[in-house]
């Protein structure tokens, strides 16, 4: 028995749809117990609006995950491109600007992040550490206990234009091309999996680094925008949990931790709104808000339990 | 298989089970019996966290004020960024949630509330004054709270006894967000100043505003050889109550004043020098009734003297009544009675407390904790809730809300 459990673990297709299959299960029990309001079409969007951001940064992330690096400076870096973003509109009262800013702010922190870590051959978890520390204090002593505020007219017309949901599906379209179609993608799988033997092989380890960070950076840009153009403020509590919620996503969306083959670019998206949905439906479904933490927790583990599998031995990663 | 079969059938029947613990209609209950038909109404509350003072809140809410009036509630989580407040907002108007009650008030708040207001959810806030764009909103409601003069004022007062005892006492003021985050902290720091200044004929160098909101350890030039220093900053920086610590060891200091709840991160540092120098520190907090208030009142240190000498109270159950009220009352059809007379929101004033050493908190300590305490009990609730008191106004609303100090309930109870 342990050894079919160990098996349909590992199978990849269980992997890979399991996920899809919890979160179906979840969203039909919820659509019981709601007596069929869970999914009614404003309820789906307003999930789909909770989880977009988390799920734009996680679509970018898969691309430094997948090569076998953890980068949890996500949060700060969409943070502080935030901060600068809302201060350059501030200034110019600019939209074109304030959209400029994000995209190239987010950018050039995850370029100047995969540089340090991929020309230097520092860890990117290590450069991550820090650059969280360092981004944090920029943003604090930017913000200087001010909120900044972009005007609600503004706000009402962007969410209107929909905006947020043509940006995501055009960044997660050009993403699922390069991760999946180009050597990009299979390139940072194949660093993920073995990046000794990858190293062997002859592939550019470094360039193909910097390009993840750098499509994330895209990913972080628009998640500014998307964040901006539905919370209307930034604050230095803004985005405070987000680093944990896409690790959380990824994780949940089945992709292992360390990257690999079995890194799928949807990851991020499932996960996000796996815990939309719970977060959605617990309460929907009356449930006491002291024991929501302790059942998302609960549903969490299960699919980490079902997704992840130790490496065998570090530092090397399994795929 | 059976295994992954059974975990997942577990889950499913947990989640099955625990959304059948949250009811979705309030219990009947004898308190409703004879009322107006008024509800069922459910109420969002958001919590910005979740302490004893809050699970007080929710008890007092959901356990006694629900049920006489048909209203049930879903409480949040502790909300810590916008994300949440306004996936919390979503989430309870999807469950159908009328009404949104907030005891969150950092900044998202601002676009919370609007958010709640698209959704057609009422709103009032235990916030200060409401920012401009929740004007003419019209499901937005107002605030209830203390403004920061009113704390001011309160600080000052409480302060007053333990320094105009004819000796010279030099004086710590930890002034938290003074520089810049809170208006509040702000303004006690300088209705302090303001006061040992009149107290002392004190001349300062610079400006009482300019002081107050100083970033770093400012030792006060007071023209005189009374010591004043601002001790800015909160617990959870580095090197902050080392820094304080460092402050108190040199010994010059024998009154703390903190103008914010941060006071249990002080009376460690606050023990150790006056065992050090064997002299007493005294101690005036803002504090939330609670387990940690009661013990620093109750508790003597080594000089003799209780940890905590006088403290300014929120009295959270009452002012989660208040709050109620206003949002029931726009419910059943008033939304305009927490409003000015031309139909603009504002603050309606909510008195804080003030406790002037440990005699006076046995006393007080009693009021708003059990439904035999309660500062606005479901007679006092009924008097500000037009269904049930049709003559009711705006001014008279207005007063019951801010008639609620400590000595105005004890005298409404015969204490």
């Amino acid at each position: 028995m342990t050894m079919v459990l160990t098996n349909l673990k590992n199978s990849r297709w269980v992997a890979r749809i399991l996920p899809i299959i919890i979160l179906g299960v979840l969203m039909a029990l919820f659509q019981v117990i709601t007596e069929g309001t869970f999914l009614g079409p404003a309820n789906l969007k307003r999930m789909l609006d909770q989880a977009l951001v988390v799920a734009t940064v996680s679509t970018g992330a898969v691309f430094i995950f997948s090569g076998g690096s953890i980068n949890i400076a996500m949060g700060a870096t969409t943070a502080l491109a935030s901060t600068i973003s809302m201060t350059v509109f501030k200034m110019t009262n600019s939209v074109p600007a304030l959209f400029a800013t994000a995209i190239i702010v987010g950018v050039l922190i995850m370029a100047f992040t995969g540089t340090i870590s991929s020309k230097l051959h520092v860890p990117v978890l290590f450069v991550t550490v820090s650059m969280m520390g360092l981004l944090s204090a920029m943003n604090i002593f930017i913000l200087n206990g001010a909120t900044l505020t972009l005007p609600y007219a503004l706000q009402v017309s962007l969410r209107n234009s929909n905006f947020s949901y043509y940006a995501f599906f055009v960044y997660f379209l050009i993403a699922a091309v390069l991760f999946h179609f180009t050597s990009i993608g299979r390139s940072l799988k194949f660093l993920g999996a073995n990046k000794r033997c990858a190293r062997l092989t002859g592939l550019n380890e470094v360039k193909f680094e910097f390009l993840g960070f750098l499509i994330a950076g895209f990913g972080v840009g628009f998640a500014v925008l998307m964040n901006l153009i539905r919370s209307g403020s930034v604050s230095s509590t803004t985005l405070g949990t987000l680093n944990m919620d896409v690790m959380l996503a990824i994780v949940l969306g089945g992709m292992p931790v360390f990257g690999g083959s079995k890194s799928r670019i949807y990851a991020g998206v499932i996960g996000a709104m796996t815990v939309a949905v719970l977060n959605n439906g617990m309460l929907m479904s009356g449930v006491p808000n002291g024991l929501i933490t302790g059942v998302r927790g609960l549903i969490f583990l299960i699919l980490v339990i079902s997704g992840q599998k130790r490496p065998e031995g570090l530092p090397s990663r399994q795929g | 298989m059976k295994k992954i079969i059974s975990i997942l059938l577990a889950s499913v029947l947990s989640l099955a089970l625990l959304a059948g613990c949250g009811s979705k209609q309030p219990a009947s209950s004898p308190a409703s019996s004879g009322a107006p038909k008024t509800g069922p109404f459910k109420i969002a509350v958001a919590f910005g966290a979740i302490s004893t003072t809050e699970t007080a809140m929710q008890d007092y809410l959901q356990k006694y004020v629900g049920p006489a009036f048909n209203c049930s509630f879903i409480f949040s989580e502790a909300i810590n960024s916008a994300d949440k407040a306004l996936a919390f907002v979503e989430n309870a108007g999807a469950s159908g949630a009328k009404a949104l009650i907030s005891f969150y008030t950092d900044a998202p708040q601002e676009q919370m509330f609007l958010k709640a207001n698209e959704m057609g959810m009422y709103c009032v806030s235990n916030a200060q004054t409401p920012p401009q764009s929740w004007q003419n909103q019209k499901y937005i409601l107002g605030t209830i709270g203390s403004n920061n003069k009113l704390v001011g004022e309160a600080f000052a007062s409480i302060s007053k006894p333990l320094l105009n005892d004819g000796q010279k006492h030099n004086v710590v003021i930890v002034s938290g967000g003074a520089s810049g985050a809170s208006l509040q902290h702000q303004q006690s720091t300088i209705a302090l100043l303001e006061m040992l200044q009149n107290m002392y004929s004190l001349k300062y160098d610079k400006d009482i505003t300019t002081i107050a909101k100083s970033t770093a350890v400012t030792n006060v030039n007071t023209g005189t050889d009374m010591k004043i220093a601002i001790y800015p900053g909160f617990a959870n920086q580095q090197n902050y109550v080392q820094g304080f610590s460092s402050l108190l060891q040199t010994g010059e200091y024998d009154t703390v004043i903190c103008v914010y709840a941060g006071y249990t991160n002080l009376t460690a540092a606050i023990d150790q020098v006056e065992k050090t120098y064997k002299k007493n520190i005294r101690l005036a907090v803002l504090g939330m009734p609670g387990p940690d208030l009661d013990t620093f009142f109750k508790t003597k240190d080594s000089t003799g003297d209780t940890v905590i000498n006088s403290a300014i109270v929120k009295p959270a159950n009452s002012v989660a009544g208040a709050l109620f009220a206003e949002v029931y009352n726009a419910l059943t059809g008033n939304p305009d009675l927490g409003k000015t007379a031309d139909g603009k929101i504002q603050q309606l004033l909510f008195p804080m407390w003030t406790i002037s050493g440990a005699a006076e908190y046995a006393k007080i300590a009693t009021i708003d904790t059990s439904e035999k305490t309660y500062g606005l009990t479901i007679d006092d609730l009924k008097k500000m809730i037009k269904v049930y008191t049709p003559s009711l106004t705006n001014e008279q609303f207005a007063k019951l809300v801010l008639e609620n100090t400590a000595q105005d309930i004890m005298k409404r109870r015969g204490m």
